[in-house]
C-alpha cells in the first residue's frame, strides 16, 4: 500500500503542479515589484487563459469562424487576448489609483476579480471544460510510477518561461529598467525610465504568464469560471514564500508548495490543504523574514 | 469628540426606528445580518486601522464562535447563555495562543499566515463531520435566552444585536479617548516612535488581535442563535476577504468607517437582486468604482457632506 512508487507518483504530480504555481506566483512578484500592489485578480487571468483557449478550439456559436481553430492558433490567440486584457486592466482600473493608498488598490483588484468571475459566469455558465492534450502518447513508466506525457509539456513550458524571464530581466535593457524601477522608482525615473510604463509592462508580463498557466493546465485539470480563486490563492502564497522579491525564491516556493501539497495528500486527502498551510506557517514562524526571502530591514 | 457622541446618539435613534420603517421580515433579517457583520468589522478596524495589522482569516473566529455555541447547545445540551460565554472564552484563548507567534510576522507574511489559519479552520469545519455535521452543517440551534427572556422573534434579535453594536461602538469611542486609545493612535502614526515612548507595541497588537477575534466570535454566536442553522460556507476565506474589504471601503482607522462600509456592502447585493445573474459582475464593478472615486473610503464622503452642510448653515446665519 505505502510504497516508494506511490510516493514517487505523488512527487511527480506535486512537481508538475508546483511549476504551475510558480508561474502564477511569478506574476504576483512581477507586479508587486513594479508597483507594490498585490494583484488579487491574477487568478482570474489564469482562468481567462484556459477558458478563452477552450472557447476558440471548440466549434460553435462562440467562434467567429464557425468551426473551431486549430489548437496552436487558439493558444496563441488566447495568450494575446489575455495579455491585452491585462494592459487594459492596468490602464482603466489601476492607473487612475496612482495616488491612492496601496491597500485601496489591492481592494480594487479584489473587486476586479469578482467582476471578471461574474462576467465569466455569464459567458460560460458554471460548466467545466478541458482542452485536448497537446501531445498524445502512452504514460512513461519511471521506477514503478508513471509520467503522463502532458506533464512534460507543463514542466517544459514553465522551465522555458522561467529561463526566458530571467534572461529578459538580466540581459535586455527593458528588463534591467524594470528591475531598476523596482529598486528605486525615483532614481529610475531620474535615469529616464518611465515607471508608469514599467508598471504597464509588468501587468502585461504577468497576464501572459497567468494565461499560459491557465492554458497548460486545461487539458489535465478541468477549467471553469471559478478556478481562479484557488489558483490565485496558491500563487499569492507562493509569491509570499518567495519573499515577493526573489525570482529564484518564488520558483522554489512554487515547487515547495506543490510538493508539500502532494505529500499532504499521501497523509490525508481531506486535510491536504490544512497540512500544507500548517507546514508553510510553521516554516514562516521559524523564519519570520520569509523562507527564501532575504532580510531587507 | 463631543460631536462623535452626538452622532452616536443620532444613529442609535435612527436605528431604533428602522424596524418600523422596513416593509417586510426579509429586510429586517438583512438589517440583523448587517449588525452581526458590523460587530466583526468594528473589531477588525481596531486591528487593521489602528494597530496596523492585517488579518485575512477573521471569518475563522466568526466560524469558531458560531460552531462552538451550536455544538455546546446541541451536543452537550448547555444553556444558551453559558454556551455563549464558553464560546467567547474559547475564541479568546485561541486568538491569544495563535496571536503570540503569528503577530511576529509582518505585512504579507502576516496576511499569508492569517489566511492559512482561516483555511485550516474552514477545512476543519468541513471535515470534522461528527462534531460539525460537515458541509451540511448543524440545524435546530436553540434561540438565545438570558434569564428566561428568549430572543425568539426577529424584532427582539434586531434590538439585541444593534443595541450591542452601539454599545461596542461606544466602548470603542471611550477606549480611543483613554490611555490605550492614545497608544493605538501613536502606533498608528509611527510604530517606532511609539515604541521609544515606552509603548509596548507587541502587547498592544496582541490585545487588538484578541479583542477583534472575540468580537468576531460574538458575532458568530449571534449568527447561530438568530438563524438557528449553520454550515461552513459563510465562514469560508472569501468572507475574511470581504470583511477586510468592508473596513477598507468604509474608511479604516476611522471609528465610523467599518459601520459605513459594512452597511454599504451589505445593502448593495440586495439592491442588485433584480439583475439576476448579472449581480456578481455588477457587485465587482461597483467595488472598483467605489475605490476609484472614493480612494479615502466612503466615510470621507460623509465628512465632506457634513462639512458642506455646516458651512451652508453658518453661511445662512
Amino acid at each position: 500500500m505505502f510504497n516508494l512508487s506511490v510516493l514517487l507518483q505523488y512527487l511527480i504530480s506535486g512537481i508538475t503542479q508546483g511549476s504551475v504555481y510558480a508561474l502564477i506566483g511569478l506574476g504576483f512578484m512581477v507586479i508587486y515589484n513594479s508597483s507594490a500592489i498585490i494583484n488579487f485578480a491574477q487568478g482570474e487571468f489564469v482562468m481567462l487563459g484556459g477558458m478563452i483557449a477552450v472557447t476558440l478550439v471548440t466549434a460553435g456559436t462562440m467562434t467567429i469562424f464557425g468551426a473551431g481553430l486549430p489548437l496552436p492558433l487558439a493558444i496563441i490567440l488566447a495568450i494575446v487576448v489575455v495579455t491585452l486584457f491585462g494592459i487594459l486592466f492596468q490602464h482603466l482600473a489601476v492607473r487612475p489609483l496612482k495616488k491612492s493608498p496601496v491597500l485601496m488598490v489591492v481592494i480594487m483588484t479584489i473587486g476586479a476579480s469578482i467582476f471578471i468571475r461574474g462576467v465569466a459566469m455569464l459567458i460560460w455558465n458554471k460548466d467545466s471544460f478541458s482542452l485536448p492534450l497537446f501531445i498524445e502518447g502512452k504514460p512513461i513508466p519511471v521506477f514503478g510510477a508513471v509520467i503522463v506525457p502532458h506533464y512534460l509539456v507543463i514542466l517544459g513550458t514553465t522551465i522555458i518561461l522561467m529561463v526566458l524571464l530571467q534572461l529578459f530581466f538580466k540581459l535586455t535593457l527593458v528588463g534591467q529598467a524594470m528591475r531598476a524601477s523596482a529598486v528605486n522608482r525615483k532614481g529610475a525615473s531620474l535615469c529616464g525610465i518611465r515607471p508608469e510604463r514599467m508598471v504597464k509592462l509588468s501587468f502585461a508580463i504577468s497576464a501572459t504568464l497567468a494565461s499560459i498557466a491557465g492554458i497548460i493546465i486545461a487539458p489535465t485539470n478541468l477549467t471553469s469560471y471559478d478556478i481562479g480563486i484557488r489558483l490565485g490563492l496558491k500563487g499569492f502564497v507562493v509569491a509570499v514564500i518567495g519573499g515577493l522579491s526573489s525570482f529564484v525564491g518564488t520558483i522554489c516556493g512554487g515547487f515547495l508548495v506543490g510538493i508539500v501539497e502532494a505529500m499532504g495528500a499521501v497523509i490525508s486527502s481531506q486535510y491536504r490543504d490544512a497540512i500544507t498551510f500548517i507546514i508553510l506557517i510553521g516554516m514562516l514562524l521559524i523564519r519570520p523574514n520569509g523562507i527564501f526571502g532575504r532580510k531587507t530591514d | 469628540m463631543k460631536r462623535q457622541y452626538q452622532f452616536l446618539i443620532a444613529i442609535s435613534i435612527l436605528l431604533f426606528l428602522v424596524p418600523w420603517m422596513l416593509p417586510n421580515r426579509y429586510l429586517l433579517n438583512i438589517a440583523v445580518l448587517i449588525g452581526i457583520y458590523s460587530l466583526i468589522t468594528i473589531g477588525l478596524n481596531l486591528l487593521l486601522g489602528y494597530a496596523g495589522q492585517i488579518s485575512m482569516g477573521h471569518a475563522a473566529f466568526y466560524g469558531i464562535g458560531a460552531y462552538t455555541v451550536s455544538i455546546l447547545t446541541i451536543h452537550f445540551k448547555w444553556d444558551t447563555f453559558t454556551a455563549l460565554c464558553g464560546s467567547l472564552l474559547l475564541v479568546g484563548i485561541i486568538a491569544w495562543i495563535i496571536g503570540k507567534p503569528i503577530l511576529r510576522l509582518k505585512g504579507h507574511y502576516l496576511a499569508m499566515a492569517t489566511l492559512g489559519f482561516g483555511l485550516i479552520v474552514e477545512i476543519l469545519l468541513n471535515e470534522m463531520m461528527e462534531l460539525t455535521g460537515g458541509p451540511q452543517g448543524l440545524s435546530n440551534i436553540p434561540k438565545l435566552s438570558i434569564l428566561g427572556f428568549s430572543f425568539s422573534d426577529d424584532f427582539r434579535i434586531y434590538f439585541l444585536i444593534w443595541g450591542l453594536v452601539m454599545l461596542v461602538q461606544w466602548m470603542m469611542m471611550n477606549m480611543m479617548r483613554g490611555k490605550m486609545g492614545r497608544a493605538f493612535l501613536a502606533v498608528h502614526s509611527n510604530e517606532l516612535a511609539a515604541e521609544t515612548l515606552g509603548i509596548n507595541t507587541s502587547a498592544l497588537k496582541q490585545a487588538a488581535f484578541v479583542i477583534s477575534a472575540v468580537l468576531a466570535g460574538l458575532a458568530g454566536a449571534f449568527y447561530a442563535y438568530s438563524l438557528n442553522y449553520i454550515s461552513p460556507e459563510p465562514f469560508a476565506f472569501n468572507f475574511s476577504i470581504m470583511l477586510v474589504t468592508m473596513v477598507v471601503i468604509g474608511g479604516m482607522g476611522n471609528l465610523w468607517g467599518p459601520l459605513i462600509g459594512t452597511a454599504l456592502l451589505g445593502i448593495i447585493p440586495e439592491l442588485l437582486r433584480g439583475f439576476k445573474n448579472f449581480d456578481i459582475a455588477f457587485y465587482g464593478l461597483l467595488l472598483i468604482l467605489i475605490v476609484i472615486y472614493m480612494p479615502k473610503g466612503v466615510v470621507s464622503l460623509l465628512y465632506w457632506a457634513v462639512d458642506k452642510v455646516s458651512k451652508a448653515v453658518k453661511g445662512g446665519q
